[in-house]
């Protein structure tokens, strides 16, 4: 077996070898020299600590019997400085995952460094060890956040969409995607005014000049044209991505779509207002049979006695006047079942709480309630879903009916305020409402009726259309004297 | 045969009191007419016994028909009762059980054949 180089140093380069194992034993990195046999001719002072191992154990051993298999394996080591040595040429900027005995895993980035003699000849090889673990372990967190964001907003429900200061489309989420039929590759640089509905790009336009000023803007409702051309409605609020210093970098964009949402509400007042018909047809049935019950005992007059000139006049007008009522009757209960077109029409609110009375006036009647109107006739027009309106009102009187089952005043009213909104009253004089239910009225299936009898969705029904209406809805009760509900709702200047 | 007992039509619906008025006119009867259930009660007192038969709607605006007919029942038992509503059917437990206590002597559901009408009087007073 050859001798070691080591042997053959002058004394010069042993007093520069002192002085180098003096600074390595120094630095902060770990270290080790190769000689061309790949055994270990200096280690310093951090690696000895970091491995766990004395100089005795180190000095003169080859690589192989330095590091673990697992890790020679997967970083090819030797092999990599064998190459070095061959080739001159360092390598550098790799990771390695190095587990001592009995320690956490640490991750190190190393170096090989050739170290040429006079004679361009690699003499040594030296390996450079820094430990990065917390570089690491802070590089996988942030990367977790990210994925961690990226999953929130590739799974979101809206459309998150992000932008350039100038309204360019950064990027495009799944939702957005799945809304607008455009996939992120599509709209890549594109301006989001692009697929924005035509007449409204001046006011999307105006809302981002706006928002690179520092304005947020939130629930605007913007149309947005899909690949197919077709114009849906999305609440959009916008938001400022800001730099260290302040600067605006981009926008963010959050989008729902809303025809979606109206297309679950529609479903829900539509079930709803079934649910309130089979309340109300047992009521109905009496309504309707007696206008028929008139007509056809004056038909079977007029057929037994038809020379009789005065009584055959009467017939023909009882006739005449029963049918106009049931079918009158009738004609609201269509209307009333008919899904709602989710059209807004000017209404006059006197007329829609009328139509709404005629579908179970008598009952009222019968339960010994009176009816007080207080309407004021100079009540401006206002633009509502007229069914859905008269739905909401329908549940007001329902309630107001429970809650007088020995009869009592029902005082219905309207106001205005001129200008901003208009006022519709239901004043009972009801057993009322306990303080401590007073807050849970408005929850679905909250209901004081026996089971089978009231299902407890009508007032979140009815909270629900007067929210689709931009309005509100406000109760006052006492215990014992009554309930008063108010509904407000928003005069719109067009 | 003296003459035919006088009938009370007790409906808070006037064109169905003018119905039943005529036809009951046509079979010879004389009538008198209620609009609610304390008119009806005040021509009761007055001219019970005059009156041999009443046609009762029983959703009156301010007394229960089946209330009205019960008190009727007590006080003027010659009464007889045909009881008429759009409300409830004939195998209505509260007319079935009505019927089975005597509460009325007839039931009749609205709309109605005049034939009913008459059969029901056949029934409740053969011997007129
Ligand atoms: N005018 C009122 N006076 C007293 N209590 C009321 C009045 N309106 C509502 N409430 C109370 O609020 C509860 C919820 O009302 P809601 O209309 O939601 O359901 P409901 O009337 O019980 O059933 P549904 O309307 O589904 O048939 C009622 O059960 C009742 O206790
Ligand atoms: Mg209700």
């Amino acid at each position: 077996m050859k001798s070691t180089d080591f042997d053959n140093m002058s004394l010069s380069e042993r007093k520069y070898e002192r002085l180098c194992t003096m600074i390595f034993s120094c630095i902060p990195s770990s270290l080790l020299m190769f000689d061309r046999n790949l055994r270990v001719v200096i280690a310093n002072k951090n690696f000895l600590e970091k491995s766990r191992r004395t100089e005795y154990e180190t000095i003169g051993k080859h690589v192989d019997d330095i590091f673990p298999s697992v890790i020679l394996q997967y970083t090819r080591l030797s092999e990599r400085i064998r190459t070095v040595f061959e080739t001159g040429v360092g390598d550098r900027g790799r990771e390695m995952y190095y587990r001592s005995p009995g320690l956490p895993t640490r991750v190190y980035y190393y170096n090989l460094t050739p170290l040429v003699d006079n004679q361009g000849v690699v003499e040594s090889v030296m390996l450079i060890m820094d430990d990065i673990t917390q570089q690491v372990s802070l590089r996988e967190k942030v990367r977790q956040t990210e994925r961690h964001l990226a999953g929130v907003v590739e799974s979101a429900n809206d459309i998150v969409t992000s932008l350039d200061p100038k309204g360019m489309i950064l990027t495009w989420n799944n939702a957005a995607e799945r809304i607008s039929g455009y996939i992120e590759r599509e709209l890549l640089s594109k301006p989001l005014t692009s697929i924005c509905a035509d007449t409204q790009k001046a006011t999307l336009v105006s809302i981002i000049e706006g928002l690179s000023r520092g304005k947020t803007v939130k629930h605007i409702e913007l149309g947005l044209k899909t690949k197919t051309g077709k114009i849906i409605p999305i609440s959009w609020s916008f938001a400022l991505m800001r730099d260290d210093a302040q600067a605006v970098v981009g926008i963010v964009g959050v989008g729902q779509d809303l025809a979606e949402r109206r297309e679950l509400e529609a479903q829900l007042f539509h079930s709803a207002k079934l649910a309130s018909l089979g309340v109300m047809a047992g009521g109905i049935a009496h309504e309707i049979r007696n206008p028929l019950g008139i007509s056809s005992a004056a038909a079977q007059l007029l057929l037994e006695y038809p020379e009789n000139e005065t009584l055959r006049k009467e017939c023909a007008q009882k006739i005449y006047s029963g049918i106009k009522r049931a079918s009158q009757i009738i004609e609201e209960l269509l209307k009333f079942s008919r899904p709602s077109e989710g059209r807004f029409e000017l209404t006059n609110i006197n007329d829609a709480i009328m139509e709404t009375l005629t579908l179970i006036e008598k009952q009222l009647v019968l339960m010994r309630i009176e009816i007080k109107k207080n309407l004021d006739q100079h009540i401006p027009l206002i633009k509502v879903e007229r069914n859905l309106m008269k739905q909401a009102f329908l549940n007001m009187l329902l309630n107001a009916a429970n809650a007088m089952p020995d009869g009592g005043t029902l005082t219905l009213t309207t106001a205005t305020d001129g200008k901003n909104s208009v006022m519709i009253g239901f004043r009972d004089t009801g057993c009322g409402i306990p303080s401590e239910n007073v807050d849970k009225i408005f929850d679905p299936f909250f209901t004081t009726m026996p089971v089978g009898k009231g299902t407890g969705l009508g007032l979140s029904i009815t909270y629900s259309i007067i929210k689709h209406h931009e309005g509100a809805i406000h109760v006052e009760s006492t215990v014992g004297k009554g309930t008063a509900f108010t509904i407000k709702l928003p005069i719109k200047k067009e | 045969m003296s003459e035919k007992p006088r009938v009370l039509i007790v409906d808070d619906e006037v064109d169905m009191c003018w119905a039943l008025e005529n036809i009951l006119m046509l079979e010879g009867y004389k009538t008198h007419t209620a609009t609610s259930g304390k008119e009806g009660l005040e021509l009761i007192r007055q001219l019970h016994p005059n009156i041999g038969m009443l046609f009762l709607d029983v959703k009156l605006p301010d007394i229960d028909g089946l209330k009205f007919a019960s008190f009727a029942k007590q006080h003027y038992p010659q009464i007889k009762i045909i009881i008429i509503s759009g409300y409830y059917y004939r195998d209505s437990e509260a007319v079935q059980q009505g019927l089975a206590n005597s509460l009325f002597d007839g039931f009749i559901g609205k709309p109605f054949n005049i034939s009913e009408i008459r059969s029901a009087i056949e029934t409740i007073a053969p011997s007129q």
